[in-house]
């Protein structure tokens, strides 16, 4: 388990069974008798585990073209490298195994074998809000599920220094049957929007709002005041006068607890942009890193740099290249110099 | 929490950004939108113009310009300037020149205010002597006039030109009287036999001529003593068989004794009865000038001196709906004179702009050259309205705008001061075979014909065939070389040639779809090219036709000189063509293969930009009816009433359906992915650090950027060897939204200098040294990479962050007002919401915004373009262009005086020596203040009044300022406006 690679081939359509394949590598690697924890990469970049044959077949489908796989001795396994944001995000997991004095955590005790899982949407922030409100994140991330939901114009009342005011508002108007939204359960038909991620949507159009959410679509961050407060979370730290009704002006109350808790995270969410350079293999588009460079991240360009021009990616300890389809060999044998206007046709599927 | 700690707050930055940065609207180029009145001072020798919507401009020589917007959205029904007589009781309301003053006019009470207009002499005009001016009418009458028991409207009254005293009423059942003011009675009566329309004076006073509802014009000797029972002489100009009504007339005498009859309508009711035109009758001669829009008003230009002994009319000015014309009386045949002004921007509607600054002085030469032959119809008289002094200073360079058309011409206007002036028409018809042969037009008007017409001015809404239209235009300053793109894919590229020369315009097919097979277009056909060889006229002359297969329309263009490259966009893909061996260098497809939408047709099924900047073009022009009727003061007053109500009744419905927006992430399958936005040449590192080299950058509606390394054979082998071309990068942008502006920038963070901008002195070398950085805007983020490799470095998130998208975006070049020598490069940002914002580069940091155009004003919106030194231009009506500036330095407004003490008196006021009387400075500023530069004293410069607080400071500037210029309010211009009931006065 150095940094060795095997590269072999597989049929797209009939991949088989997860355990066939788990002593196909085994017999490849020569390695019959060791356990290992068997994880591929996503197109990505996240480092998920293959351990049935649902994520098998998930890993297979998905490999675009060449599946890379990565193998660790179970005894050894970092079970915190797996997730979303892991291969080439801030916590590089190659950097962290290629350099194993870099690598002292204590092994995590295993409670089971980890699933392909990754962040879903949730509520967020609920110490730092209002009870009156909610904020939600729909994680669309790696989903094929829209979003799904429709926002208007409307008006709300409002608790101001002159008394009550109607106020133009934006509210959803609809669930789309099956969409992010409404299978989340956290939004519901006219909930008011008061924010999208961290900007307030107060004075601006229905337009607006709309862009700005396209915009954030990949990571969308909504607040919003219910129009059901029943299922608000009691807090008992909060004062016991703060009942449901009586806070509707809190947002005026609480401008600095407000301040999303998510910002630093949000600034990475869309860094994912993809260039495909002359040798017809997309990749993500690193962020430019400064003159002086840690060792770290020089090691991570590197990496990246050289699994891009070769098609090959190194590993912790042995890596597999497994071709899914017959892509692969049309890639290793393409004339430089041949004009690539013929060729987009296959590569643009991302 | 990045987004908080910007330099908002560094004092020198905020220091810097005021000299470089400010907004003004500045100058209002083209044609009132809407005109609805006409008014001529015969002594200052302004023109001025209302409109619909309320607005007052007034023009005199080039340059010098005012206009006024009043309060409320009220059409403006007549102007009548009111020379100052120094009598302050009289002119306490009228509060100088530009300040408008809207009389309460109540129905029946308009006939007065018109004495008020015209006279201006008749002591203190009022509501008793109005009633009094009826009554006394109806008193001493005649019998036979009072048995037909209503005299109905007035619709003449004119003071007498010698006396007065006297003034001439004219009813509309054909009752003439001529009433004395101080006397309070009836002089002396004429009773025509058909209704009147309209009467004038001749100079002397001794004859009235009147004209009629059947077409017909009588003459009627005046003479106190006898009564006349039958007119001198009567004549229907276009009979025998029925006309339509002549709705006013001049009569005009001369030294050489016949005098010179002019009258609007009269025609022919049959055949004739739909044309807008205007009768010259003199010296036996007889033209009917035939115009393409509705006739508003005309006046005629004569001597002004009320002691002269003829009128000597010398030019002709008319008022049409789309257009003004002037024409020149003394020379044979009163060919038009060339307006410096007031163009007809869309004579066919517009559909594209391009602004070119700084041309060369040898190019500027060569396209007026070719513009002159093209000029040859018009007079070779001066501009006749010249009164007022421009004091704008010599526009420091010369600026290009250029407008692409409907009907498949290209007008290219000189932009670089007030006047907006056609300096010459290109025409990409002659290429193509077309329905309808120009020729034919020509042979359709005999010599011989009756009634003599003679179609006048540019206005012709009508385009053969809508494919012509141009939709992107690019012009090399430096070579002379210009591509200009069409609505059915065609990309012709053109050469300036003093000339006249016939040839073949070589023809190329690109077929954008490639392999994709089984797809039907249908969209229109093609053009189909004229075959053989085609003869042009000195100009810009078209050398090669590429033709985009599918024939969409054309999306985006780039034009590089220096390769002798040329690159076009759809949205099916891309081409490159090599114009210098006319051959193709590659196609690329950009279509996703299950964008249905895209493959078939044009834009239609989508709402587009371009169709919605059409249809509400086409609205505008529905909007506008026609109106036969000749009092203009009933129709506005119910047209915005029945549009209150549709709207009213538009909101209910909303109200009941609320708009509900959907709330999706952007896919790739989306339709128009593939749609080419935008194309982008540059010598730039692509593949690796050590080696610059050509490349073509293209952006697409889906968030693509595709790079091209580009081979251009060196200059003398460039015929030998093909141009080579290799895909050599693929940027997604993952949040997918359209590519709107692609930009190189050196290693200095500089944009890299246009081509052949360098070769010709005019811009530092690009450092090649430094590493290169990529510039990709979207309709949402602003995104630096770096190159060769691309790497993510700097962005702004527009559309997260304020919810507005990106529209328009241009590099531009700031200059300090205050270092000579200093400027900055930022981008010039126009986003959907209207607002106008400097981004800078290359720290994507906003500068500055301000608001702009109003957000609903999709067609403003799409229509507007940003000069390298940030201007720009939008439309504000189809007919107008709203210049405006970002700038502290590059500022075109007018600067200009009216005296009109000075000019009482001139009957030819070029000499503008003399006390100058100056006017207090107010320009219109959007959100910016600039107080500090206001001087006391009456100074105008110029008023753009359509800001509240400007007019206010106005006012009070002249109020505050009465006391001390005692003399001022005499000399003033006084100006008054009478509208339509029920308005109030601006104030």
């Amino acid at each position: 388990f150095g940094a060795e690679f095997r590269r072999f081939s597989l049929e797209r359509s009939k991949p088989g069974k997860f355990e066939e394949f788990y002593g196909l590598l085994q017999h490849v690697h020569k390695i019959p008798n060791v356990d290992v924890l068997v994880g591929y990469a996503d197109i990505h970049g996240d480092l998920l585990p293959i351990n049935n044959d649902d994520n098998y077949h998930k890993a297979v489908s998905t490999a675009n073209p060449l599946l890379r796989i990565f193998i660790q001795k179970k005894e050894e396994a970092d079970y915190s490298a797996f997730g979303t944001d892991t291969l080439i995000k801030k916590k590089n997991v190659l950097t962290n195994v290629l350099r194993p004095d870099n690598h002292r955590k204590k092994p995590h005790i295993v409670i089971s074998m980890p699933q392909d899982f990754r962040p879903v949407s949730s509520i967020i922030d609920v110490d730092i809000l209002p009870e009156t409100h909610r904020r939600v994140r729909l994680y669309k991330y790696g989903t094929e599920k829209p979003l799904g939901f429709y926002i208007r114009d409307g008006s709300s009342v409002r608790v101001t220094p002159h008394g009550l005011e109607k106020v133009p508002g934006i509210f959803i108007s609809r669930l789309v049957p099956g969409g992010l939204a409404q299978s989340t359960g956290l939004l519901a038909v006219n909930d008011e929007v008061l924010e999208v991620n961290g900007i307030e949507v107060s004075g601006k159009s229905l337009d607006q709002v709309t862009d700005m959410m396209i915009a954030n679509s990949r990571n969308l961050i909504i607040t919003v005041r219910p129009a059901n407060q029943r299922n608000n979370v009691v807090r008992n730290s909060r004062t016991s006068g703060s009942s449901g009704q009586s806070t509707d002006n809190s947002l005026l109350g609480y401008p600095q607890q407000m301040e999303p808790s998510f910002e630093p995270e949000d600034e990475d969410s869309d860094e994912d942009d993809i260039v495909i350079e002359d040798n017809g293999v997309p990749q993500q588009i690193p962020k430019a890193v400064p003159n002086t460079e840690s060792l770290e991240s020089l090691t991570q360009m590197e990496l990246n740099l050289e699994s891009g021009q070769n098609g090959f990616i190194p590993s912790n300890e042995v890596s597999l290249t497994t071709a899914a389809s017959g892509t692969d060999t049309e890639f290793e044998t393409r004339v430089p110099n041949q004009k690539l206007l013929e060729e987009d046709g296959t590569i643009i599927t991302l | 929490m990045r987004r908080f700690l910007r330099s908002g707050h560094d004092p020198a930055r905020e220091r810097l950004k005021r000299d470089l940065f400010q907004f003004n609207k500045t100058v209002e180029h083209g044609f009132p939108h809407q005109p609805s009145a006409l008014g001529y001072s015969p002594s200052l020798r302004i023109l001025a113009i209302g409109t619909r919507s309320g607005a007052v401009k007034l023009y005199g020589a080039p340059g010098v310009e005012f206009m006024g917007l009043h309060r409320e959205n009220n059409a403006v029904v007549q102007i009548h300037f009111l020379p100052g007589q120094g009598c302050p009781q009289r002119h306490t309301d009228h509060r100088g020149p530009a300040t408008l003053l809207l009389q309460d006019a109540l129905p029946g009470h308009r006939e007065w205010q018109r004495v008020r207009g015209a006279g201006a002499r008749l002591p203190h005009a009022g509501g008793p002597d109005h009633q009094l001016g009826h009554r006394a009418a109806a008193m001493v009458l005649p019998e036979e006039a009072r048995q037909r028991r209503v005299f109905e409207m007035v619709e003449a009254l004119q003071e007498h030109p010698r006396d007065p005293n006297q003034v001439l009423i004219g009813y509309s059942r054909g009752l003439i009287v001529i009433w004395d003011l101080r006397g309070s009675r009836v002089l002396c009566h004429f009773l025509s036999s058909q209704q009147l329309d309209s009467a004038c004076w001749q100079r002397d006073g001794r004859l009235i001529v009147s004209c009629h509802s059947d077409g017909s014009y009588c003459q009627w000797p005046v003479n106190p003593d006898t009564q006349q029972l039958e007119p001198l002489r009567s004549c229907v100009p276009y009979g025998p068989f029925p006309c339509k009504a002549i709705t006013k007339i001049f009569w005009l005498t001369t030294k050489q004794g016949l005098p010179f009859t002019i009258f609007q309508g009269g025609m022919p009711r049959a055949s004739y009865g739909d044309r807008h035109c205007i009768s010259v009758v003199h010296n036996g001669q007889q033209t009917a000038f035939d115009f393409t829009s509705r006739v508003i008003d005309f006046t005629v230009l004569s001597e002004v001196d009320p002691a002269a002994a003829f009128d000597d009319p010398y030019a002709l000015v008319v008022l049409a709906e789309e257009e003004l014309v002037v024409m020149d009386l003394r020379a044979d045949g009163w060919p038009p004179v060339q307006p410096p002004y007031l163009a007809s921007l869309h004579c066919s509607a517009i559909t594209c702009s391009h602004h070119v600054s700084n041309i060369p002085l040898k190019l500027w030469e060569r396209i007026i050259a070719a513009g002159s032959w093209q000029n040859t119809h018009f007079s070779t008289m001066e501009w006749p309205i010249d009164g007022g002094i421009s004091l704008a200073p010599t526009p420091p360079q010369r600026d290009l705008l250029l407008t692409g058309h409907e009907d498949g011409t290209v007008r290219f206007w000189d932009a670089s001061g007030v006047c907006l002036r056609l300096l010459y028409k290109l025409s990409t018809v002659p290429v193509f075979l077309t329905d309808t042969d120009p020729s034919e037009h020509l042979n359709a008007q005999g010599e011989d014909e009756w009634p003599p017409l003679r179609k006048v001015g540019s206005f012709d809404p009508y385009s053969d065939d809508p494919r012509l239209g141009i939709q992107k235009i690019f012009l090399c300053k430096y070579s002379g070389y210009l591509a200009v793109a069409g609505t059915a894919g065609q990309v012709l590229v053109l050469e300036l040639n003093d000339e006249e020369a016939e040839h073949v315009v070589e023809q190329v097919e690109a077929d954008l779809l490639q392999d994709q097979e089984g797809y039907r277009w249908k969209g229109h056909e093609r053009l189909c090219a004229r075959p053989g060889p085609v003869r042009f006229e000195p100009g810009f002359q078209p050398f090669v036709l590429v033709q985009c297969q599918p024939p969409a329309v054309v999306t985006s263009l780039a034009l590089h000189s220096e390769w002798r490259l040329v690159a076009f966009g759809t949205s099916h893909g891309f081409g490159l063509f090599d114009h210098q061996q006319r051959r193709q260098v590659f196609v690329k497809c950009t279509l996703h293969p299950s964008d249905q939408l895209a493959l078939e047709g044009p834009l239609s099924r989508v709402k587009s930009l371009k169709k919605s900047l059409r249809q509400s073009f086409r609205r505008m022009r529905r909007s506008r009816v026609p109106s036969q009727k000749r009092r203009p003061a009933g129709s506005p007053g119910e047209v915005p009433e029945r549009s209150c109500r549709t709207e009213r009744l538009g909101l209910q419905n909303m109200e009941l359906a609320p708009v509900q927006r959907k709330i999706e992430a952007r896919t790739a399958e989306d339709s128009f992915t593939g749609f080419v936005r935008t194309l982008y040449f540059a010598d730039t590192y692509l593949r690796d650090s050590s080696r610059h080299c050509p490349s073509l950058w293209a952006g697409t509606n889906g968030g693509t950027v595709y790079a091209f390394a580009l081979r251009v054979p060196p200059a003398e082998r460039r015929m030998d060897e093909p141009v080579r071309a290799e895909q050599v990068k693929e940027i997604q942008l993952m949040h997918r939204a359209p590519v709107v502006g692609i930009l190189v920038l050196d290693g200095h963070s500089v944009p890299l200098p246009e081509p052949l901008e360098v070769a010709h002195d005019l811009s530092k070398s690009p450092d090649m040294q430094g590493s290169h950085q990529l510039l990709v805007v979207s309709e949402e983020q602003f995104k630096v990479f770096t190159l060769p490799k691309v790497s993510a470095k700097l962005k702004l998130k527009l559309t997260a962050l304020e919810g507005s998208r990106v529209r328009r975006v241009s590099v531009a070049h700031f200059s300090s007002s205050r270092a000579e020598d200093y400027g900055e490069h930022h981008l010039a940002v126009l986003t959907n919401l209207g607002d106008i914002q400097v981004v800078s580069l290359p720290l994507l940091k906003p500068q500055v915004r301000y608001g702009c155009i109003r957000r609903e004003d999709v067609s403003g919106i799409a229509s507007c373009v940003f000069t390298k030194h940030g201007q720009g231009f939008y439309l504000i009506s189809p007919s107008e262009f709203e210049r405006f500036s970002l700038s502290t330095k590059w500022l075109v407004e007018p600067r200009c005086l009216v005296d009109s003490a000075e000019t009482k008196n001139h009957s030819r006021p070029r000499n503008g020596s003399g006390p100058e009387k100056a006017l207090g400075r107010a320009r219109n500023s959007g959100s910016q203040s600039d107080g500090e530069e206001k001087r006391p004293g009456p100074v105008m410069e110029h008023a753009l009044l359509n800001d509240e607080r400007v007019l206010k400071e106005i006012q009070s500037t002249l109020e505050g300022d009465r006391g001390s210029y005692g003399d001022w309010r005499s000399q003033q211009v006084a100006m008054s406006q009478v509208s339509r009931p029920g308005v109030q006065a601006v104030r």
